[in-house]
């Protein structure tokens, strides 16, 4: 990883908004990781797409974006003004199976976001109520 | 992002190109379900100039190829490689679609 850098703080309402930032998302992940970015921007792009879609049910709910990287970690939170859902719950259901969790679904349509942002990160952890995912990954 | 399309022998070629964000999903999805309510059943997609994809796109290319299953078709990746290619084996999709 790269030294410290100016880090990203938006917000943003849907995703013709988050469309206009996902650039300059892109290039700050492209910096801070060069050379293992693309799974990390997948996983936020995943974070992002819940949040709008399922957390704010597509409405005009506020989804806050924090990207920060300091020497050794990249840092990123994503929160949406919805209802919430069990996620920490649902994530140790996942990591107590035994099945690989991409076979389990692998003929599903979707349910592929939270195991990609799992295997992108070191630690994914959500809030209480469920609105709110942390993730983090470290300099090796 | 919009597909480019070319039906060659009733096989339909998709070429995609850039980005497929959860938007350009979308319209994927609904220009190959129009190529199904058509009648078509066999797809051969080209990913050589795509450089990301997610989720999103991944469930709509399951969706269609569920439905060109159905109707005794399928479909068939191609140039798949680098970033986008390495989603597909993590995912587990190269287990589910043809890639050549």
């Amino acid at each position: 990883m790269t030294g410290i850098m100016e880090p990203i703080n938006v917000q943003f309402t849907g995703l013709k908004e988050f469309a206009t930032i996902r650039s300059k998302v892109r290039q700050f992940l492209q910096t801070a990781l060069p050379n293992n970015y693309f799974l990390v921007e997948v996983a936020l792009n995943e974070a992002v797409n819940n949040a709008i879609i399922h957390g704010n049910k597509q409405e005009e709910g506020i989804v806050k974006l924090t990207v920060r990287k300091t020497k050794r970690k990249l840092i990123i939170r994503v929160k949406n003004e919805g209802e919430g859902f069990n996620a920490n719950h649902l994530l140790e259901q996942e990591k107590d199976s035994v099945e690989n969790c991409f076979d389990r679904r692998l003929y599903d349509e979707s349910g592929r976001g939270l195991p990609i942002m799992d295997a992108a990160f070191d630690c994914m952890v959500y809030n209480l109520k469920g609105t709110e995912v942390m993730f983090m990954k470290e300099q090796p | 992002m919009v597909p480019e399309i070319q039906i060659l022998n009733g096989v339909v070629h998709v070429k995609l190109t850039g980005s497929i964000y959860v938007e350009t999903a979308s319209i994927m999805r609904e220009k190959l379900l129009h190529q199904l309510d058509k009648g078509c059943k066999d797809f051969v997609i080209d990913f050589e100039h795509v450089d990301y994809i997610d989720s999103s796109g991944l469930g709509v290319l399951i969706s269609i190829q569920k439905r060109s299953l159905q109707s005794g078709g399928d479909i068939v990746i191609k140039n798949l490689k680098g970033n986008v290619k390495e989603l597909f084996e993590l995912t587990r999709l190269v287990k589910v679609f043809k890639i050549v």
